[in-house]
């Protein structure tokens, strides 16, 4: 709470008042998951705003569907392999990471947490690597939160979103290196391994634009039909568009 | 080669969001963004954030700027009629960490705390926020909102006793 001092003309808040301030004073904190789903959501829209997107910008909108259509808009408009590693997601990794706060309330006070030195700049193109959504968002007012048993229970399927990720991002990767025939093995070996995985979305996405990078643009074309209709809302859709639209092109290596 | 500038441009932008997502999710539960929209509303705030990265000023108070976002963001979240009910219904948060009871008077803290700050207007309670809870001196207040700092204290004044009228109608109604 405030003192007053240089405010003398002010009507001063009364004991009820103060009390109703101290008491809600402390932070609110998401659930780890919530968090982990945000900075993928955050991730993947801020690489739809990337130069050379694609079309896919537009700020995610905020719709309950963008998280999960998170990933791949990266590969799709040409940016991997480009670059500056997005480390948002990944650092945050599956929700066991303590953030903000964690231990204990935080103080809301007038801190100044200092961007680089270094004045920025948005001319290059990044590479962005978010983490991927997890289960169900809830807001936890009150304290901030602690890595908890529950963490423990998220294990096995956090394990599996692991391997989902790595798999995915081995295709992601070829993708990026020129080299859609591996990126079309990677999403296969994904597709048979995690049919109805997490990532079902990011890899048919990717799948496609391996494809139709692979010259095999009615294959490709096929199965962004299928995306179309499986995931109508997806952020990815302009990328999974554009690859099948335009003649097929390996992604640039360089920045521009 | 990877420029070094855009690798601490997007550093510091990672870092803001890992030390701040808590401030900026109390912020918009403060300004009456419900808790199952509050994910929804932080994205597109932070995706915000981040194209305005370049106009942030290093040497001035990261909270204060932030929360000028938020307050846009709230503001506009409001303005849509499917909001405008159902603000404090509150999902049952689980206990992570804490004794349950423990939580459950926070969380009725908490709510009685944004009920309150519900009964003041939205333009002064953006003022009221960042001077009563997060401390922020009135000359900060006035530049991140964009308003002079005589309108600022005005704000301040009016907030003030909506806020003290709004904890005396709680008292009574916890006495009856």
């Amino acid at each position: 709470m405030s003192e007053v001092p240089d405010l003398p003309d002010l009507p001063a808040l009364d004991d009820d008042a103060l009390a109703l301030l101290r008491g809600g004073s402390a932070l609110v904190q998401m659930k780890d998951d919530g968090r982990t789903r945000l900075s993928g959501r955050v991730t993947s829209s801020i690489a739809a705003l990337s130069p050379g997107a694609g079309g896919g910008g537009g700020g995610g909108g905020g719709g309950g569907s963008a998280g999960r259509s998170a990933m791949s808009t990266m590969s799709a408009s040409g940016i991997v392999g480009m670059g500056v590693t997005f480390v948002l997601g990944a650092a945050l990794g599956f929700g066991v990471r303590p953030l903000v706060g964690v231990g204990g309330h935080e103080n809301v006070q007038n801190t100044s947490i200092r961007p680089a030195a270094t004045p920025p700049q948005r001319s290059a193109p990044r590479t962005l690597q978010p983490v991927l959504p997890a289960a169900s968002t809830e807001i936890v007012e009150g304290p901030a939160l602690t890595p908890s048993a529950g963490s423990a229970a998220k294990v096995g399927p956090l394990r599996d979103l692991s391997a989902e990720r790595t798999m995915l991002d081995g295709a992601r990767a070829a993708l990026g290196r020129g080299d859609p025939a591996a990126a079309v093995v990677a999403a296969k070996a994904h597709e048979q391994r995690f049919p109805r995985g997490a990532l079902a979305e990011e890899r048919e996405a990717l799948y496609v634009q391996a494809l139709a990078q692979s010259g095999k643009l009615p294959e490709a074309r096929a199965r962004a039909a299928r995306f179309k209709q499986t995931y109508p809302d997806s952020m990815l859709l302009p990328a999974v568009s554009a690859a099948t639209e335009a003649p097929s092109a390996p992604p640039k290596k360089d920045a521009p | 080669m990877v420029p070094e500038v855009v690798r601490a441009d997007v550093s510091s932008f990672q870092r803001v969001f890992e030390t701040e997502l808590g401030y900026v999710a109390t912020s918009l539960r403060r300004l009456g963004v419900a808790p199952r929209d509050v994910e929804d509303v932080a994205h597109d705030l932070f995706v915000e954030v981040w194209k305005r990265w370049a106009t942030y000023e290093p040497s001035r108070p990261i909270r204060p700027w932030l929360f000028a976002f938020a307050f846009r963001f709230s503001s506009d979240y409001r303005r849509l009629s499917r909001h405008k009910v159902l603000v404090f219904v509150e999902k049952d948060g689980a206990a992570q960490g804490k004794a349950a009871d423990e939580l459950l008077v926070e969380h009725e803290q908490q709510r009685v705390l944004f009920s309150a700050l519900e009964s003041i207007s939205e333009d002064r309670r953006g003022v009221f926020i960042l001077f009563e809870l997060d401390g922020v001196p009135m000359h900060e207040i006035a530049d991140s909102l964009g308003i002079p700092a005589n309108t600022a204290y005005s704000r301040l004044r009016l907030a003030r006793e909506e806020f003290t009228a709004a904890a005396k109608r709680i008292k009574s109604k916890e006495a009856r």
